[in-house]
């Protein structure tokens, strides 16, 4: 067993970019906006479509759908009666690296990074072994160039 | 088989994770213990009263992290002899290892070290001559070079999880056990859900993210090194004979299912305002706000950037020093306008920031960067495996929150969970309510 090899080292190890999504702001609803929100997202759901990347915005909320439902949501958003406005070729940046809850500042480090690279990110998620950055694809390219540029460790 | 705090904090505890040791003995098996230190918080053995001992010393001078890691190995150590020693009064020969003895080789840095090798040479030899080695978790060793030779490091959080898995791996055991006061993974806390049921079967991810997510059951290092090695493993409870958790790779268990609801504890949610901001001058300030939290160590969630402005959480034990890290912080921009930010946390600024601001004031017109700051919350999590990609799921767990009037300040989501910042004293109720939502009740 190798040195390397035994537990993967700390740090970001790897950078992906899945494209073909496109984003949805859903803006300036009525109050109460928790109940116009929902009923968004009642549609959308009554519409057999899968988001993901759901954020509460000041008076609305966004969300991102794969290109395939782009139409779908469109559609559902004009009937529901609201403000909205779709963002195309949007991309998911995924920053990899081992339990990164305890890596402490590597989370705040990954997204000073990110607003280094000076891509807009619209949206963030994360999970034990990623952090998940949502941007337009030609942003996304300069994220992933960004961190593969500041983590030495990144597979090429 | 790793053994927990409270699986060896009592003598007669300590017979009950014996007879286990002793069982897996008697039908075959060649079995090595882990233990962790005896007692949790307040014990007067467990690590935290090792630390403060120390500190005790002076608080106002913190000890160095080495002679740290030195203290808190004490209580593996002490745990391991007795654990050893318990073992040979009921007739089974037993060897106290400490984490040097068992050959386990980390990295340099103290406190949370990483394991780069473990030399299974004494190990072996134990196993080959009939004895029980018992090793001390949470500890391993690395030569300086310039320095001392075997210098004692701890492994973080989780330590003990992680040797209990490193060891199984290096071994090549037939399987590692976690033992606990738990009966396996809970579909939610116990505390706040009676009777939640146990999970069965769970893979690695879904496991290692219930504890991302605020969850004390396996710590997701040690699930990395046991998916990394394909070694089966298994969570289960020293004091019954419930079949516990069997945790395995996500190939051997597909399918679309709800895994179950955790909660992290206490946060602050910090959100500054930015609108007022020139455009031009906001990546600075953006960036010199995370750039201070990576330094400093501080962990995020809920991460927002936003026209308006951005936000995080914080956990509510670092606030402190969040706050006087940034209340005040200058943000000198550098251009032809001269303008300098200043960061106020609060609606109302402290005497400090009201005296850094006077001493700007020469410098020409100082901008605030306002912070509200929500005090008192808590992020709670739905973990699914396959499932929170389904149409509508993302609108139940809300819209199941929105009708008991628990407010939703944000959200965030992935492709195993969704989490939702809520008001800390709704906690109870929302783990409660969630669970039932996605019949995690019938969960089997």
């Amino acid at each position: 067993m190798s040195i390397q090899d035994f537990e993967k080292r700390p740090g970001v190890n790897r950078v992906e970019v899945r494209h073909g999504h496109a984003q949805a702001q859903v803006y300036s609803l009525k109050p109460p906006v928790m109940d116009e929100r929902l009923r968004v997202l009642k549609a959308v759901a009554d519409a057999n479509i899968s988001i993901d990347f759901l954020k509460l915005t000041e008076d609305g909320l966004s969300f991102i759908m794969s290109d395939a439902d782009k139409a779908a949501v469109q559609d559902t958003l004009q009937n529901a009666g609201v403000k909205f406005s779709l963002l195309e070729s949007v991309s998911v940046v995924m920053v990899h690296a081992v339990n990164m809850r305890d890596e402490e500042g590597l989370i705040a480090n990954i997204v000073r990074q990110a607003i280094t690279s000076g891509a807009r990110v619209s949206h963030l998620g994360d999970m034990h072994d990623r952090l998940l950055l949502v941007a337009e694809s030609h942003d996304a390219e300069k994220l992933a160039a960004q961190f593969r540029r500041t983590f030495p460790e990144v597979r090429p | 088989m790793k053994f927990g705090g409270t699986s060896v904090a009592t003598p007669e505890s300590r017979n009950i994770s014996a007879m286990r040791v002793i069982s897996a003995r008697e039908q075959g098996f060649s079995p090595v213990v882990v233990v962790s230190a005896i007692g949790r918080k307040g014990a007067p053995y467990a690590t935290d009263t090792l630390i403060s001992f120390l500190r005790e010393v002076d608080p106002q001078v913190a000890p160095h992290p080495r002679e740290l890691d030195l203290m808190m190995a004490c209580g593996e150590i002490l745990s391991s002899v007795v654990f050893a020693h318990t073992l040979k009064s009921l007739g089974y020969p037993s060897s106290a290892l400490t984490g040097q003895q068992a050959g386990i080789v980390t990295d340099t840095n103290f406190g949370v070290a990483r394991i780069v090798k473990i030399d299974t040479t004494n190990m072996r030899k134990l196993i080959d001559a009939g004895q029980i080695p018992v090793v001390c978790g949470f500890q391993g060793t690395f030569d300086d070079p310039n320095g001392v030779c075997g210098e004692i490091t701890t492994l973080g959080r989780g330590g003990s999880d992680t040797t209990g898995a490193a060891l199984g791996a290096a071994l090549r055991a037939d399987a590692v056990e976690i033992y606990t006061d738990v009966d396996g993974v809970k579909t939610a806390d116990p505390d706040y859900v009676e009777n939640a049921p146990t999970l069965r079967k769970v893979t690695y991810d879904e496991v290692a993210e219930i504890a991302h997510l605020g969850a004390k059951v396996l710590h997701p290092r040690a699930a990395e090194i046991a998916m990394r090695y394909d070694i089966p493993l298994y969570v289960k409870s020293t004091f019954s004979d419930a079949p516990g958790t069997k945790v395995v790779k996500r190939e051997d268990f597909p399918g679309r299912r709800m895994t179950g609801v955790a909660h992290t504890g206490k946060l602050v949610y910090l959100r500054f305002s930015l609108g007022h901001v020139v455009e031009a001058d906001r990546p600075q300030i953006e960036e010199r706000i995370y750039q201070v939290m990576a330094e400093h160590g501080v962990n995020l969630f809920m991460i927002d950037l936003s026209p308006a402005g951005i936000g995080f959480a914080v956990p509510r034990s670092q606030f402190p020093r969040v706050e006087s890290l940034l209340n005040g912080l200058v943000l000198p921009v550098p251009n032809d306008r001269r303008a300098v930010y200043m960061i106020q946390i609060g609606a109302v600024a402290t005497k400090a920031v009201e005296t850094q601001a006077s001493l700007l004031a020469p410098l020409g017109p100082l901008t605030r960067v306002k912070a509200e700051v929500v005090e008192s919350c808590t992020m709670v999590s739905i973990i699914g495996h396959e499932y929170l990609q389904q149409p509508g799921i993302l609108w139940k767990a809300i819209q199941t929150l929105h009708e008991a009037q628990i407010p939703v300040l944000q959200t965030t989501d992935s492709e195993l969970s969704l989490s939702c910042l809520i008001p800390e004293s709704e906690t109870r109720r929302a783990v409660y309510l969630l669970h039932e939502a996605f019949g995690l009740s019938e969960v089997v």
